[in-house]
């Protein structure tokens, strides 16, 4: 019965990536190279970041659009921190960024759960806020040359040759897994997402819970903004204004429901990294990138089409 | 008294697993107000439904005018010019008194297009027929309620409506309100309108019906002349059902120190409410739909503010009362509607039933699942639930089922005062004796329980004191042996005004 | 409304000024608020700076100013190109005595927002305007709008497609692109792996670049052309993009990207995989971060596209022709490889004008 229930949604959808991956090896010859492999999981794992954070958010029955700009604006604040080569300096500036980004969520946390603002709105306005506030300190300026040690973030490799972007999303993933799967705050995230009357007078508080989910949301954007800034060595003010469309495009093939209360982490992961296989894989076969744009929203629908059947047989 | 215009013979109407309706018959003259009186859920508002398009009678003929009619949606109803005012109106809050009236039949002029002119023309007719002062350019929803319904009715009137249901009419409204309702009731009559009363407030019935029919269980008990009846009499007809045979409680194990008390609690929907519960006490909460005693319950449990007055849990007054709070203080709850607010249907019975008491099983903050699983286990069990996979997800249970998740979940808390609103809603017989039995043993360990029912007998057999609300306020306290439910029902529904 | 609405703005604008005086150094020609106001704009503290001891500078002393009001349009309100380009027509505006005010879409690149922006400048009664269309087609109608209103348009950057432009100031982008293309031709010898990485192939400033670079590259047999996905002058995308090619390409010899920061987006790439040393990158835009990127070694050249000058060089066209006199129909700016050994004085051409970062 368990199985019935649980496994199928995540498998299916990595039978679904296996699948798309086996057409592209047999369809691309250097496709199935332990470099591109690689390579393709250390470009999905920034979307990564972001789409486990929106996840949070969309556990609750949230959306947050303002990821891009919290990611642009903690990573210019922070910017300064990485140019020196020394330790202490980059934790330090690796936990400002997340202080903003995680400032940002609890903001968009209180409007949404306190103030009873619908969360499209809020989290759009806090973008806008976000990347305004971005753009008046960059003022058109690109910081670049930041230190070794720094790059060590985006650019290192460790065992052998795998990316370092790769193993912190990978320890994210690990960690929001069991978050979410043993501790009660995760518990009680799923029970005010399916049901916030019932979570309600079962002693939960909601409007903590909400804005747990909503800082979390703005900490993974900021960490993505240190990855992001590490990997290309430059803070611009202008990073990331489709990152918020990526992923929710990443969550909801993943099986995140937009009503909250189901999906989790793998599932958000598998999604990201099927976005990514598909413009890894048409990019290498050539194909315009127009019929990638195709090809990724009809992935997008049938995604959620075939969550909307199976949960209709579940009943 | 006017000629018949309907007659309603042995109507029934069944729904999936419920006898709604199970025979009733009613009759209404021209001109007359015909009140239709009956408990909560003894099938008022069904029949008015089947008369009004909205259900379709399984059996039974509706004869209107002579012939027979059959409705198979409201439209049809409506014109053969039947209208009915719900309790919850059906108005457009953002549109104009004028356009609320017309809605879905404006006038239009030559072009098709809505004429406006002609539109408020018409309305403030009818408005000036009501004699009410409404402006018709106003937007609805700055309206009062009683003036809401006013509208309501000048709606009715414009579908020239000969026979108007109107549904507890003066629910919400003050007493200057009421006589103004009344007054226009006359008006209507005076038009040959037929007017079918639905209420349950038996000091208003007098004056304004001439006849009155009783319906208890989806069967019609009989019809009085309004000037020809005793209170007494009609309050036996609407109760009348055998009390089960056996009291439950046989023994009042209530201690001397209180689990709670309430004092002088009001807010929005509550009066200066006093109330104790005493360790190892089962109190009955009486009253009708709309009483406050489900508001009450919230005031309590932390989920509605209150305005003044305090709540005392264990010698303890919480200084900001929130759920989660009085759960740590071992107070439970068991809400009214298990769907919306008691389970989360998605989730699994092993998560539904540690889901208000993870702290108290998992003080470090991270859960054992195999530790969950058992206890989860463990007490569904106790609940007598049919099975024993603790993943299988909660909305495909049976209603009785699901009901046992919530109780387990109760019980899971260890709670040592409880609420139970209406814990037998919808249950079959054996499942609620098991409920029964569960909280006399509650009681008779020494946990302090609160039940609201709308199901008297279950009131009697189960409760040590009784306490009768209406209107927001606690109008009696009766003991809980020895009470009938001819007096329940009297104050509940007011026949003793003056003296509450 | 209007009014309200401009009130509004005003209070946005004077906020936004006390911030940036307030916040970074203080650098820039101009602040980087997409609203025009004049009051804030002339009030800013960096309005006031020397201007720079360039050639332009004398050829300005012939033209006098007179009480106009010129506005400014560029496509995005935040990327060092545009800070640059509304520093120089700040910088002639000073010199001519004619006060500029700047209008950027909040959305970067957005017509929609362009188009009411030329609406709005028409009502302000504006003397001249000078725009960098978004689309060079679909500006057109707006335009048509301003000549109307008989406000000479001169065209900055990018061409407009139709209605009356008094003048064109900007790069000869396909000319441009051949020029730097031979130079990177040279380099290599004439022979390899040549990517060019495209920007948006919907743009006229791209389709001009790539025919400019394909022109040239082609005449030589042993130059293979790839023209990739296009990156949209994204650095994170050109990043994505050169992964992706490295791939199934480990023998690539050259880049030519279509910007500076897709050509640093494409270096990153390279440099995760060890194969800058063997590779060629070319940007185009030869801005500060350009420059520096030159220097550092990453770039091997760009092309100086001169977005101080087109500024200057736009508003000095429009204050001529308010005074009735005539202007060439393509003032040509620009054009010009920049490389290791002219990159140090581009970069204090823009240390001049306050951009050093």
């Amino acid at each position: 019965m368990k199985k019935k229930i649980a496994i199928p949604d995540t498998l299916s959808r990595l039978l679904a990536v296996i699948l798309i991956a086996v057409l592209l090896s047999i369809t691309c010859p250097n496709f199935l190279t332990v470099n591109n492999i690689l390579n393709i999981f250390n470009q999905a794992s920034l979307n990564v970041f972001i789409a486990i954070g929106m996840m949070m958010t969309m556990l609750i029955g949230g959306i947050d659009l303002s990821v891009g700009s919290v990611l642009a604006i903690s990573s210019v604040l922070s910017a300064r921190f990485f140019f020196r080569d020394d330790l202490v300096s980059i934790i330090l500036g690796i936990l400002f960024a997340i202080t903003i980004g995680i400032a940002c969520g609890l903001v968009n946390g209180t409007m949404v759960s306190v103030f009873k603002l619908p969360a499209f709105l809020v989290t759009f306005g806090m973008s806008q806020i976000c990347r305004g506030f971005a753009y008046l300190y960059m003022n058109g300026k690109v910081f670049n040359g930041f230190s070794d040690s720094f790059k060590v973030i985006g650019k290192g490799r460790l065992v052998g040759k795998v990316q370092m972007p790769i193993l912190i999303s990978l320890v994210c993933l690990v960690l929001m897994a069991m978050f979410l799967k043993k501790s009660i705050l995760g518990r009680q995230i799923y029970v005010s997402g399916s049901n916030p009357s019932c979570a309600r007078y079962s002693g939960i508080n909601i409007n903590k819970i909400t804005m747990l989910c909503y800082a979390f949301s703005g900490m993974f954007a900021a960490l993505a903004g240190v990855v992001y800034v590490s990997r290309l060595d430059a803070a611009e003010a202008t990073i990331g204004t489709a990152y918020a469309n990526d992923a929710i495009a990443a969550a909801a093939i993943g099986g995140i429901s937009f009503a909250g209360g189901k999906g989790n982490v793998y599932g958000t992961v598998i999604g990201a990294v099927l976005l990514t296989l598909i413009k890894n894989g048409m990019n290498q076969l050539g194909i315009a990138t127009e019929y990638q744009k195709l090809v990724t929203g009809l992935v997008i629908i049938i995604a959620v089409l075939i969550d909307r059947k199976s949960a209709k047989i579940a009943r | 008294m006017g000629k018949q215009i309907l007659k309603l013979e042995n109507i029934t109407k069944e729904f999936p697993g419920v006898k709604a309706l199970d025979g009733v018959t009613f009759e209404l003259n021209e001109g007359e107000v015909h009140v239709l009186l009956g408990e909560n859920g003894a099938g008022k508002s069904t029949l008015m439904k089947v008369l009004a398009g909205v259900h379709q009678q399984n059996g039974g003929r509706i004869i209107y005018k002579g012939e027979e009619v059959k409705f198979s949606n409201p439209k049809q109803a409506q014109d053969k010019h039947i209208a009915i005012i719900y309790q919850e109106f059906n108005l457009m809050p953002n549109l104009t008194v004028g356009q609320n009236i017309y809605l879905g039949r404006e006038p239009r002029n030559k072009y098709g297009l809505i004429d406006k002119k002609q539109l408020y023309a018409k309305a403030q007719e009818m408005l000036d027929f009501l004699q009410v002062d409404i402006d018709v350019q106003e937007q609805v929803s700055r309206l009062g309620v009683a003036r809401q319904q006013l509208v309501e009715v000048a709606k009715a009137l414009s579908i020239d409506a000969e026979i108007l249901i109107m549904d507890e009419p003066t629910a919400s409204l003050s007493d200057p309100e009421i006589e103004q309702l009344f007054r226009t009731i006359k008006r209507l009559q005076e038009q040959k309108v037929s007017i079918i009363y639905i209420s349950h407030r038996l000091q208003e019935l007098k004056v304004v019906g001439n006849r009155i029919t009783v319906i208890r269980d989806g069967k019609s008990i009989g019809t009085r002349e309004a000037d020809k009846c005793t209170m007494d009499e009609l309050i036996t007809m609407m109760v009348g059902r055998e009390i089960g045979n056996t009291r439950i409680r046989s023994k009042n194990t209530a201690q001397d120190e209180d689990a709670v008390r309430v004092e002088h609690v009001t807010n929005r929907k509550l009066e200066d409410i006093s109330i104790h519960v005493r360790k190892g006490e089962i109190v009955g909460i009486a009253g009708l739909v709309g009483s406050g005693r489900t508001e009450l319950a919230n005031a309590i449990y932390g989920i509605d503010a209150i305005k003044s007055g305090k709540v005392t849990l264990f010698d303890r007054q919480l200084r900001k009362p929130s759920p989660g709070l009085n759960i740590r203080n071992h107070m439970g709850f068991i809400p009214e509607s298990r769907k919306e607010d008691g389970l989360a249907l998605s989730m699994s019975i092993r998560k539904n039933t540690t889901c208000a008491s993870l702290k108290e099983l998992f003080p470090s903050g991270w859960i054992n699942e195999k530790k969950e699983t058992e206890t989860s286990a463990g007490f569904c069990k106790d609940m007598k639930l049919n099975t024993e996979n603790m993943e299988m997800l909660v909305q495909n249970l049976s209603g009785g089922n699901q009901q046992k998740v919530v109780l387990a979940k109760w019980m899971c808390t260890d709670s040592d005062f409880l609420i139970f609103d209406e814990p037998t809603r919808g249950i079959d017989v054996g499942a609620k004796e098991e409920i029964h039995s569960l909280m006399n043993d509650l009681a008779v360990k020494g946990a302090g329980i609160i039940m609201i029912s709308s199901d008297l007998p279950e009131i009697l057999n189960l409760s040590d004191r009784i306490y009768v609300m209406r209107e927001g306020r606690i109008v009696k306290e009766l003991p809980g042996e020895g009470t009938t439910q001819e007096e329940i029902i009297g104050y509940a529904a007011g026949k003793e005004e003056k003296n509450a | 409304m209007k009014k309200r609405l401009a009130a509004l703005l005003t209070g946005t604008l004077l906020a936004v000024s006390v911030l940036s005086g307030c916040g970074e150094s203080g650098q820039g020609g101009s602040t980087a608020e997409p609203a025009p106001a004049p009051e804030a704009e002339s009030s800013a503290p960096e309005a006031e700076s020397e201007p720079a001891a360039e050639e332009e500078s004398a050829s300005a002393e012939g033209t006098t100013g007179g009480d106009y009001t010129i506005a400014v349009m560029v496509k995005d309100s935040s990327t060092p190109f545009w800070r640059y380009l509304v520093s120089g027509a700040q910088e002639a505006a000073n010199e001519l005595g004619v006060t500029v005010v700047e209008y950027a879409p909040m959305e970067a690149q957005s017509l929609d927002e362009q188009t009411k922006q030329v609406e709005d400048a028409i009502q302000a009664g504006v003397d001249a305007i000078c725009i960098a269309p978004v689309d060079s087609d679909g500006i057109v109608p707006a335009l048509e709008k301003a000549n109307e209103a008989g406000i000479p348009v001169i065209a900055i950057n990018t061409k407009a497609n139709g209605a009356k432009v008094e003048t064109f100031v900007g790069i000869d982008n396909e000319a441009a692109a051949e020029n730097l293309a031979q130079y990177m031709a040279d380099e290599l010898g004439n022979e390899g792996k040549v990517v060019i990485i495209e920007g948006n192939p919907a743009g006229q400033t791209s389709v001009d670049r790539v025919a400019g670079f394909t022109t040239i590259l082609e005449k030589y047999e042993g130059i293979e052309l790839t023209v990739s996905q296009p990156g949209y002058f994204k650095r994170d995308e050109a990043m994505t993009i050169m992964e992706n090619l490295i791939q199934a390409n480990p023998d690539i010899d050259a880049v030519l990207a279509l910007n500076d920061e897709m050509a640093l987006g494409a270096w990153q790439a390279l440099d995760d995989a060890g194969m800058t040393e063997d590779v060629v990158i070319s940007g185009f835009d030869g801005a500060v971060e350009g420059c520096n990127a030159i220097i550092g070694g990453k770039l091997k050249a760009s092309m100086d596209q001169d977005a101080i000058g087109t500024g200057y060089q736009g508003v000095k066209a429009a204050v001529e022709v308010l005074n009735g006199n005539a202007v060439d129909e393509w003032i040509k700016i620009g054009g010009t490889v920049v490389n290791g050994d002219n990159a140090q004085d581009y970069l204090d051409n823009f240390a001049a004008h306050g951009f050093s970062e």
